[in-house]
This record gives C-alpha cells, sequence and structure tokens, in this order.
C-alpha cells in the first residue's frame, strides 16, 4: 500500500508541473462548457427578438383573407407579395416566408363546406422564419374558423361557449424535483460517460502505452516495486483524474445550463438529495475505477498510445451508443439483466435513481458487486501482465 | 556469486521461434568487473535482463546471490541496480525528484536519503541541473541520473547494459571511472559492451557471447593467450571467425 501511495504520489506530482495539462483536464471543460451555453443562450435569445422584428412576406393570390386574418395578429408584421415567378424558388431564396394559395375566391366561408378544395400552405423547412410564420397562419385560419362556427351558433340561438367546451385541467403529478431527475436521468449516464472515458484517454494511456513508449517504466520494473503496486497506483491514478474531471465538467454543466439557458425543466438542484448523491458518488466510483482498469490493461498490452486509443474506441462507442439510448425517457425503467453488464449497469442505474420514484437498490448492489469484480480481475490481469515480458517489452521501437 | 548454468531463451516472432540465448553458462564472482562482450543482438541484453528479473529464462538455471530470479524476483532486485540502453527519462521531473521517488520505493527513511542525494549528486557530479525538469538534460546528464537511480538504494550488484551508449567521450570516461570507483567500494559490476577498448581497460572477467552462445570466458589474459592476439578486438573478431567458418 505504501508503495502504491509513493508512486501515485509521484503520478500527481508529475501530472501538476504540467500546466497545460492540469489546464486541458480541469480548466478547459468550465470554459468550454460555460462559453457553449453562454453561446447557445444568447443565440436563442436574439433569434426570439430577430422573429419579434421580422417582417414576414407573404405571397397570397387573395390579399382579402390575408387581411382579414392579419387583423386579429397584433404583433406581427406582415407584407403581402403579391407576385412571384417561382413560388418554390423565392421560399428558399427567401424572398418570400410563405405562399398561400386560395383555389376558389376570396370568400373564406367556401372553405369551410363540405368537398371545398384545400386551402394550399408552401413553407420552407430550412428556415426558422418560414416555419414561424406557417404555425402563425395555421393558428388564425383554424380561429377564423372558429370565429365563423361562433356567428353560426348565435345566429342559430345556441350559446357559443359549446366551443369551448369540454374544460379539460390538466394536472402533472411529477413534482419539480421529479421533472428534474427527468432531465438528469436522460443527460447524466450519457455526460458521465465521455468524461469519465475521455480523460482516460489523455491521462490513462499516457501513463501506461506512454511510458512504455518513452522508455521509462523498465526503471520502475527494476525496482524493488510488486507489479500489483503498479498496477494499483495507474488504476488509482487514472480513476482520480476521471472521477475529478467528470466532477468539474458537470458542475461547469449544471452552472452553465440552469443560469445561462431559458426552459430548463425544473429546478435541477431539486433532485439531488442525501440518498442520490451517495448512490451517484458511489456508482461513479465504481464505473471510473473500472474504466481505469481496463485503460491500464489496454495501455500495458498495446504497443503506444495510438494503438491503445484504438483498441479501446470499439469500447467507448458501444457504451456511448447505450448511453444515447439511455436519453429516451422510458429506457432503462425497469430492471434486467443489464445489471449485470459492467459498464451498461452504470447507465442503466443512474437513469433509473433520478427517474423512477424508489431508489433503484438492486441495480445498485449489482453494479457494485459486477463492476468491483471485474476491476479486481483486471488489477490481477495487469499485475500479471507488467510482470510479463511479452507486453512489458511490447514496443514500436 | 551469480552463475547462469545452461540457461536457454527463446522469442515468439510472429510464425517464428528466435533463440536469443543457446545453453549459455557463466559465473560473476563478488567484487569483479564483470564484461559480457557481443555484437548487437548476440544475447548481452537478454542475458542482463534475466538476472535483473524483468524476463524469465525458457531453461536452464540462473541464481543471484543463492535466489531464483523467478521465486525471489523482489529479493534480488533490492540487491540489484540496473541501468540499460533502453532506459530514458522523460516527463516533468526533476532529478531530485526521481531520486526522492525512487528512494521512497526502496523505503529508504528520509534522513537518510537527503543525505545519499546529496552524497551521489556530488560524487556523480549532477548538483548543477538536478533541480531541472529531466526533459531539458543532455544524453550525458540523464545517463548521469539514472546511474545515480540505479544506486540510490545502495545495491550491492550493478548491472549497466551498453552504459557508454550515446555519451560523447568526456562523459563516458567519467561514467567508466565511475564504475571503477564502485567497485573499489566492493561492489559487483556486470558491464555489457560492444566496445572492446572499454571492456579491455575495465573488465578482470570477460564473457564472449555471439548468437546466444558462449563463446570465451575467461580473464584478459587468458583471452588473448587462446587466441594468441594483442589485443581483445582482434581476439574477439578471432572468435566470431571462427564460428563463421
Amino acid at each position: 500500500m505504501k508503495d502504491t501511495l509513493t508512486i501515485l504520489r509521484k503520478e500527481f506530482y508529475n501530472l501538476f508541473k504540467d500546466k497545460r495539462t492540469v489546464f486541458s483536464i480541469f480548466v478547459l471543460p468550465v470554459i468550454i462548457f460555460i462559453g457553449i451555453f453562454f453561446a447557445i443562450g444568447t443565440m436563442m435569445e436574439q433569434e426570439e427578438q430577430k422573429l419579434e422584428q421580422t417582417v414576414y412576406k407573404i405571397y397570397t393570390n387573395e390579399p382579402a383573407i390575408l387581411n382579414t386574418l392579419k387583423e386579429n395578429m397584433t404583433n406581427t408584421e406582415i407584407e403581402i407579395i403579391d407576385t412571384v415567378e417561382n413560388m418554390e424558388e423565392a421560399l428558399r431564396d427567401g424572398d418570400i416566408h410563405l405562399g398561400l394559395i386560395f383555389q376558389s375566391g376570396d370568400s373564406f366561408d367556401q372553405y369551410l363546406q363540405k368537398d371545398s378544395p384545400p386551402i394550399e400552405i408552401y413553407s420552407y423547412s430550412g428556415s426558422n422564419t418560414s416555419e414561424n410564420i406557417t404555425s402563425i397562419i395555421r393558428y388564425q385560419l383554424k380561429n377564423l374558423r372558429d370565429q365563423y362556427l361562433k356567428d353560426k351558433l348565435v345566429a342559430s340561438g345556441t350559446d357559443p361557449e359549446i366551443l369551448e367546451r369540454p374544460i379539460m385541467k390538466t394536472y402533472n403529478v411529477a413534482t419539480e424535483k421529479e421533472q428534474a431527475g427527468s432531465f438528469l436521468g436522460m443527460i447524466l449516464p450519457y455526460m458521465l460517460i465521455i468524461y469519465l472515458f475521455s480523460s482516460s484517454f489523455s491521462v490513462g494511456f499516457d501513463t501506461t502505452a506512454g511510458e512504455k513508449e518513452r522508455q521509462t517504466l523498465t526503471i520502475l520494473l527494476s525496482n524493488q516495486v510488486s507489479r500489483t503496486s503498479i498496477a494499483w497506483a495507474k488504476i488509482l491514478y487514472i480513476m482520480m483524474i476521471n472521477v475529478t474531471t467528470a466532477t468539474i465538467s458537470l458542475i461547469a454543466f449544471t452552472i452553465g445550463f440552469t443560469q445561462l439557458m431559458p426552459d430548463i425543466p425544473g429546478n435541477i438542484l431539486e433532485a439531488f438529495t442525501p440518498a442520490t448523491v451517495t448512490i451517484l458518488f458511489l456508482s461513479v466510483i465504481s464505473m471510473a475505477v473500472l474504466i481505469a482498469a481496463i485503460i491500464v490493461v489496454v495501455g500495458i498490452f498495446a504497443k503506444s498510445v495510438k494503438e491503445a486509443t484504438s483498441y479501446t474506441l470499439p469500447i467507448y462507442i458501444i457504451v456511448l451508443i447505450v448511453g444515447v439510448m439511455g436519453m429516451q425517457p422510458q429506457a432503462f425503467r425497469e430492471t434486467t439483466n443489464l445489471a449485470f453488464v459492467p459498464l451498461i449497469n452504470g447507465i442503466v442505474t443512474l437513469k433509473q435513481l433520478f427517474t423512477t420514484p424508489n431508489l433503484p437498490m438492486y441495480n445498485f448492489t449489482m453494479l457494485l458487486i459486477v463492476n468491483l469484480a471485474v476491476t479486481a480481475l483486471l488489477v490481477i490481469l495487469a499485475s500479471k501482465m507488467f510482470n510479463n515480458e511479452k507486453y512489458v517489452f511490447r514496443t514500436e521501437n | 556469486m551469480i552463475e547462469f548454468k545452461n540457461v536457454d531463451k527463446s522469442f515468439k516472432a510472429k510464425k517464428t521461434v528466435v533463440k536469443a540465448l543457446d545453453q549459455c553458462s557463466f559465473k560473476v564472482n563478488k567484487g569483479e568487473i564483470f564484461g559480457l562482450l557481443g555484437p548487437n543482438g548476440a544475447g548481452k541484453t537478454t542475458s542482463l535482463r534475466i538476472l535483473s528479473t524483468l524476463i524469465k529464462p525458457s531453461g536452464g538455471e540462473v541464481s543471484v546471490g543463492n535466489l531464483n530470479p523467478v521465486k525471489d524476483a523482489r529479493a534480488i532486485r533490492k540487491k540489484l541496480g540496473f541501468l540499460s540502453s533502453d532506459m530514458n527519462l522523460s516527463g516533468n521531473l526533476s532529478a531530485r525528484d526521481l531520486l526522492t521517488f525512487f528512494g521512497r520505493l526502496n523505503h529508504i527513511p528520509e534522513t537518510t536519503l537527503e543525505k545519499r542525494i546529496e552524497g551521489l549528486s556530488t560524487y556523480l557530479e549532477i548538483k548543477k541541473f538536478m533541480d531541472r525538469n529531466v526533459s531539458t538534460y543532455s544524453t550525458g546528464m540523464k545517463q548521469k541520473t539514472l546511474i545515480a537511480i540505479a544506486l540510490i538504494h545502495e545495491p550491492e550488484i550493478l548491472i549497466f547494459d551498453e552504459p557508454t551508449n550515446g555519451l560523447d567521450i568526456i562523459t563516458s570516461r567519467l561514467v567508466l571511472e565511475y564504475l571503477k570507483d564502485l567497485q573499489n567500494q566492493g561492489k559487483t559490476i556486470i558491464l555489457s559492451t560492444h566496445i572492446m577498448t572499454v571492456a579491455q581497460k575495465m573488465c578482470e572477467h570477460i564473457v564472449i557471447i555471439d548468437r546466444g552462445r558462449i563463446k570465451a570466458d575467461g580473464t584478459l589474459n587468458e583471452i588473448l593467450e587462446e587466441t594468441g592476439k594483442d589485443d581483445l578486438e582482434d581476439a574477439f573478431f578471432d572468435y566470431l571467425e571462427v564460428e563463421d567458418k
């Protein structure tokens, strides 16, 4: 244990003397997340302001109907265009934002009769402005129909309020905490996997395959230190970096997302109770130590950092795909055999942790047992590999 | 005493098996400078890696002071200081950081360690640069630092594989002087080299190895006498030529 701590201390000392690496591991994620969310938030605000100030250009063959629609559109500026040579081209080029064609003249009533021809709406989905005015016009057309019906009902002596019936009241029983949890359950496992792996790639392979490549590993191996101590030191080092990077990134993500983005679901902090934080922390530790053990084994096996990265990418991609699958609201909400699959069980447990009413104790227990058992096997394998010339001297030199 | 008895070592290379050592036997006596000579690919580094427990023999018996390199690897490494031509220094640490690290790994008490670092840095003349990052070192500075690392735990046996490789003539001479000095301190030194003048000057006991087989084993005089040559380089070629004929 003493030797493990000595090696661990040396690894951290070496890392902290390299200011560029420290910056890229610990500071850059914060800058990136804050920067990304600031940029997205600003762009969304600008887009909203732009839409408010936009004058929508609509081509129509019946300006009279469009003028009727305009009367109800208080906040929307519309310019009626009466001639276009080619409607599709005009829409694509942004010369107009919408085309509205009435086949049977300028009386709106005709379009409410049985077997009446359709009102043709031409839009261009590549433009937000076109999409926006399309939904406004559709809404206004329905409004006009409702007004027509109201007039008819009044004329026939029927209370037009019938059109407002039945009154529907929707109650979302999900608490603010649960709404936030549902969002976290989607995004958190995916983000954690990305950060637990990505820092391993740089730091983890540098301390294993990188040391072989640079011919610095032999000095350590020719000393009296046990191979198990070396394996544990490397694994703990990578794990600590993984957990720190993932934590910093998640905090930066949460701050960036909650402070700089509009319309977020619920108060995210509500989802973090002492129980969820404990389970989250232990789950992340068990995943991080397992990823570190995988990285060490692959790093010792590979001839170079490049080769190690190429061996690990398929595992990363598979886990990432499962992470993306976990973003579906209903995915992994029930207990399945995935609890026995290392790493994947982490995604499932975290998803359940935030999206189901009870704590996922079965999945959490299996996660700890399976991940730690596989890690122990990988540590034994790594120490045997450190003792095996086939791997230690397997380099490209 | 160190003993190699009928040692074999084979490596698998894709579909072929390369025999690096073939029934090699030699003994190294306590306190001597032992020279293992041979051309590139002769089996020198393989022999030294077996002695330093980095690799295992495929057959035969090896003992280092009555210890078995396979069973008692850690106990042997405690007695050994190993310097190989395929070792390098890199990273952000200084010579002082590395010496402290390896000293701690060898469980040297902190006060003793400080004294040893002070002593070694004076002895090997590395004081001037020992607080600088090793990535800024010249080849000679790195080699001196590696020697200091090999000596930090005061090993009884020193295994130096091509210690003058890549060094300029002045640093080479300094390194060889250190080796002589270490012998005078009672250390056993196993030196591998393909530079005959170095071996002639340094080694009391010489073994010539080629293509994994021992070609000669004796003192410098015995080897010169056996071949009837005046210097070791001619004798060395004589042994290689005998094999070629």
